[in-house]
């Protein structure tokens, strides 16, 4: 599903303490894509993903995302937006604490009515041995897997992605960037991913380098290098 | 698919099972009572409303100094009714124990039996099964009477003693030592007159009248049989100059004699006026508020408990609940999935305690009200209000609270609950803190952190202080009032004459009583008291002052100077008594004034008198001359049945305690569990359990004492405006006292429900892990 990002503005606060973090974004992002968000901290990469992802809202501009504009959306069908097209991935894995790893992936399964096999997912995540334990027993690396996992077994069409390896170790920040990348593959769903990272760049389709609220650059690669040769 | 946030449920109710066992258990006896309670009071009442038509109770009787002639009687029927005998003797036991003996009834008041049978046998008889109770007494056993033996048969009750007033007039009942109690017609005859009282009850032909028509006919009744009474002594005097004058008669014997003296209504009850009647069926209903508003605070306290740890659960699951909702969850899911477990609790509860109700709880309950009053048997009947008061009310109590307290959570954009800022205001400033020590400061920063849940904390301790107030201040009341009793005490016999005879028995002073009503319709005693009296002392009775008991002057609020208007019972004569001083008499409520004034205001003779005060036993007189003696035990008598009644309000305490217990225990849990991370931090940087313990428990335990001081005076005062009310609603009065011992003894108790709270949350602070810290940070 492509999305269509036009003149987007966004500010914080007000009088002397407004805060202008998004001055006029504009691009666009194929289907079934992988776009990383460059960006050092403050740069307005965040924002710009949770006002992709509905959580936010633009000062001004719009979002369409094929062809449903959000701003026309009310809290209700945003709401219903949110449940048929959109997966989040957080830095934080946001585990409900009392449900095991099979059943937080439920928790995803539950807004589809098409959603991936459950056990099929368990492998391709590769937690099949570590699904029926609480989140407070796996690692960090097993936690974002299911986090993962969660987010994409409703079939999302965009995958967004705040800084999925910020709390993880190399090998870990890897093995999760492989997964999402063979997700991609595998499932054919766009992928938007903000990161602070820049080596994470040479895995994307496209990449959109944000300073100051501004896009610095708007790249496509022609060619990518697999997750898994990543070198930071 | 279902929901899977429900798997979470049985488990977050296992992780909680200590806080949901205990609210779970505490709700489900709260209702489980108050469903008995609803079930047996209404099967009761239920019951009592068939007395009427089945057991056919009178409409209102009357009492003569004699014998009813033909002539009255026939006045008396004349408005639409049918009268009946309803003789009875006052019997004094050997353990000085008053019986009211009839013969057993046929046509008006009839006996249901509580257990055992009616007298066949002339030397049978039945008796009250309360009185049978507290002296414990059994069928079989033998009592004697006029010193010949009866065996009791059976415990009966009737319509018209369901609470056993001796006289209407009493302020209680008594069921301690006065009984009613039926004998064979005849050996009713054959019992000795003393104590003969000529009771007479009436029942309207037409029993379906409103009460207004019943009034205006009682009203109509009670004049026809005055006039009778006054048309015959007319007639009396017309004979006797009728004699003079044809000179059969001399002047010097021109006198009527006791015997021909027609009969003169001595006392006239209509029965919605008769306490004996009307005091136990509007006690049974009357209670129904105060049980639901009971019912329904303590659901709204755990209610508002349970809120603020379900909205702490939902702050702590902030990030899964942003993720959740940016995911596409709809609020109501998650304001569901969170008001769950104590939906479903309180639910459970509420069928549980409803069958509590219906099987045992509804014996309980009816326990406390067999207890007081000589009831019949009853059934328990299926109530739908008892279960939509005790079940979908307190549901939805706790639904709103919690959907109300959610709903305004859940109202915040996933994005605020991402970022874990929850509160609603962005920018709020910390209030500086330069004093004390650094603990201090700490626990005043947990405090101002946690005040929504100390605003609770502090509601439920004022709930539960005035439950155990409430419970406590019943014993000191009752020994206070005997102790001032005792003290002002007017003789230690007051003794109250049939007819004026005289005596030779040292220290005896004549007296003179009457009774007038007030505004209020209560009965009120007017002494007249012999100038230079040695038993009401401090007092001028020479002149037409009027001094109104204590009792009088608390119950009514009358001050010094003020002018209260009373009213004859029978008759349209008002009377106005100006209070020149408030004597200290807490026993009756009571008017003094010379005795020469009160003849001249009632037109009694010049040496009129109805009693005497005495120190010492008078000997000297004929029992059949005293109508009554009162002791100092007839004096306390109200206040033992008082303190007897209200025994079970003592059960109080322990409900309280439980609120105590419960309300620190859940807020304590939760405030702990919301710093676990703090808690940790403070572990990993050396802080000891017990020091970790002392900044945020004793936090809790400043707040409970706060809770404590603030609410006990606010407290002391609702209960002396809610013992007023209830005082207001019985003839007399007991002095309202509050033990000054009770604060110290309420703070006690409230130190040792937080100690025992402390222990538990000593452990679960020992329990916090260092690695919490570490643990999902982003």
């Amino acid at each position: 599903m492509q999305l269509t990002i036009e003149n987007i503005h966004k500010s914080f606060g007000s009088g002397d303490n407004k805060t202008e973090v998004l001055r006029g974004i504009s691009c666009t992002v194929e289907s079934g894509s992988i776009c990383v968000l460059l960006g050092p901290s403050g740069s307005g990469k965040s924002t710009l993903l949770n006002i992709i992802g509905g959580i936010e809202t633009a000062d001004e501009g719009s979002i369409m995302i094929g062809d449903e504009k959000l701003a026309d959306m009310n809290e209700k069908t945003l709401s219903q937006y949110r449940r048929r097209h959109l997966g989040y991935v957080f830095q934080a894995y946001n585990l409900v604490p009392d449900l095991t790893v099979r059943e937080n992936i439920e928790v995803g399964a539950y807004l589809s009515d098409d959603p991936m096999n459950i056990d099929d997912m368990l492998h391709l995540l590769g937690l099949w041995d570590h699904r029926n334990k609480m989140p407070n027993q796996l690692s960090g690396g097993q936690q974002q897997r299911t986090s993962i996992g969660r987010a994409i077994v409703k079939r999302p069409s965009i995958l967004l992605c705040d800084e999925p390896t910020g709390a993880l170790d190399y090998k870990t920040s890897k093995d999760i960037l492989k997964l999402i990348e063979e997700v991609n593959r595998t499932c054919g769903n766009t992928v938007i991913m903000v990161t602070h990272n820049d080596a994470l760049k040479s895995m994307a389709d496209r990449v959109i380098k944000l300073r100051d609220g501004t896009i610095r650059s708007n790249k496509t690669n022609a060619v990518k290098t697999p997750a898994g040769e990543l070198e930071w | 698919m279902k929901n899977p946030l429900y798997k979470r449920i049985p488990r977050e109710f296992r992780r909680n099972l200590g806080k949901n066992i205990a609210m779970l258990l505490f709700l489900l006896l709260t209702i489980g009572f108050c469903s008995g309670y609803f079930i047996a009071t209404s099967s009761i009442s239920q019951r009592l409303s068939l007395q009427y038509t089945e057991q056919k109770t009178e409409d209102g009787h009357f009492t003569l100094n004699k014998q009813i002639s033909d002539k009255m009687r026939t006045v008396a029927e004349k408005n639409d009714l049918n009268l009946y005998d309803l003789l009875y003797k006052d019997k004094t036991l050997e353990n000085d124990h008053i019986m009211r003996v009839y013969p057993v009834r046929t046509e008006v008041n009839l006996i249901d039996m509580f257990s055992g049978e009616v007298p066949h046998e002339n030397n049978e008889i039945s008796i009250d099964r309360l009185y049978a109770k507290n002296n414990g007494i059994s069928v079989g056993d033998n009592i004697r009477i006029d010193g010949k033996d009866y065996r009791i048969t059976g415990f009966s009750t009737v319509p018209d003693y369901t609470s056993l007033y001796k006289k209407n007039t009493d302020f209680m009942f008594n069921a301690l030592d006065f009984c009613v109690a039926f004998v064979t017609k005849q050996a009713f005859e054959d019992m000795s007159d003393t104590g003969i009282v000529y009771n007479y009850a009436w029942m309207y032909k037409d029993r379906n009248l409103s009460d207004q028509e019943k009034h205006d006919k009682s009203v109509s009744l009670m004049d026809d049989l005055s006039e009778a009474s006054e048309d015959e002594l007319d007639k009396l005097k017309q004979d006797i100059v009728l004699q003079m004058m044809s000179g059969k008669l001399d002047l010097s014997k021109a006198q009527i004699s006791e015997s021909d003296m027609p009969a003169v209504l001595t006392d006239f009850i209509p029965s919605e006026s008769n306490s004996a009647i009307n005091m136990a069926t509007d006690d049974v209903g009357g209670d129904k508020i105060f049980v639901l508003v009971l019912l329904y605070i303590t659901i709204a306290v755990i209610a508002l408990a349970t809120a603020i740890t379900t909205k702490s659960t939902a702050e702590q699951d902030a990030g899964v609940i942003g993720t959740l909702r940016a995911s596409g969850y709809h609020r109501r899911e998650l304001v569901g999935h969170y008001m769950v477990i104590s939906v479903i609790t309180v639910f459970v509860a509420a069928v549980l305690g409803n069958i509590m109700g219906y099987t045992f709880m509804n014996d309980l309950c009816a326990s406390m009200y067999y207890g007081s009053y000589s009831f019949p048997s009853y059934t328990p009947i299926i109530n739908a209000e008892a279960f939509i008061t005790t079940t979908f009310v307190p549901v939805a109590i706790v639904l709103i609270i919690e959907l109300v307290m959610l709903m305004r959570l859940m109202s915040l954009p996933p994005l605020q609950f991402l970022r874990r800022e929850l509160k609603r205001r962005k920018t709020s400033r910390s209030i500086p803190l330069r004093f004390g020590s650094f603990k201090m400061r700490f626990r005043i920063r947990v405090i101002l952190r946690n005040y929504q849940a100390y605003l609770v904390l502090f509601v439920g301790i004022l709930f539960a202080n005035l439950l155990l107030m409430f419970s406590l201040i019943w014993n000191p009341m009752f020994d206070s009032f005997r102790s001032v009793i005792m003290d002002n005490i007017i003789a230690e016999h007051q003794y109250i004459l049939k007819a004026q005879t005289e005596t030779d028995t040292q220290g005896a002073e004549k007296f003179a009583i009457y009774s007038v009503k007030n505004d209020n319709g209560e009965d009120i005693t007017v002494y007249g008291i012999s100038e230079n009296s040695q038993y009401v002392r401090g007092l001028d009775f020479s002149g037409d002052n009027f001094y109104f008991s204590s009792a009088y002057a608390d119950k009514y609020g009358v001050n010094v100077g003020d002018t209260v208007h009373f009213s004859e019972k029978f008759s349209t004569r008002t009377y106005d008594f100006k209070n020149e001083l408030t004597y200290d008499y807490p026993p009756s409520l009571c008017v003094f004034t010379g005795l020469e004034n009160f003849r001249k205001i009632f037109d009694k003779g010049s040496d009129y008198f109805t009693g005497y005060f005495s120190n010492e036993k008078i000997e000297d007189i004929d029992e059949m001359y005293i109508a009554s003696e009162i002791g100092r035990s007839d004096l306390t008598s109200s206040a033992d049945q008082l303190e007897n009644s209200v025994g079970f309000v003592r059960l109080f305490a322990l409900f309280a305690v439980a609120v105590y217990i419960l309300m620190i225990y859940i807020l304590s849990k939760m405030i702990t569990e919301r710093n676990a991370r703090s808690i940790s931090v403070l572990k990993i940087l050396g802080y000891k359990n017990g020091e970790i313990s002392g900044l945020y428990n004793l936090a809790t335990g400043v707040v409970v004492m706060i809770s404590m001081l603030v609410s006990l005076p606010l407290i002391g005062w609702l209960i002396f405006v809610l013992y007023h009310e209830i005082m207001m609603r019985y003839n007399g009065w007991i002095t309202f006292y509050l033990d000054p011992m009770l604060y110290p003894e309420m703070i006690g108790i409230g130190v040792l429900c937080f100690l025992a709270a402390y222990v538990f949350e000593m452990r679960r602070v020992r329990r916090v892990a260092m690695n919490e810290a570490i643990k999902d940070i982003e």
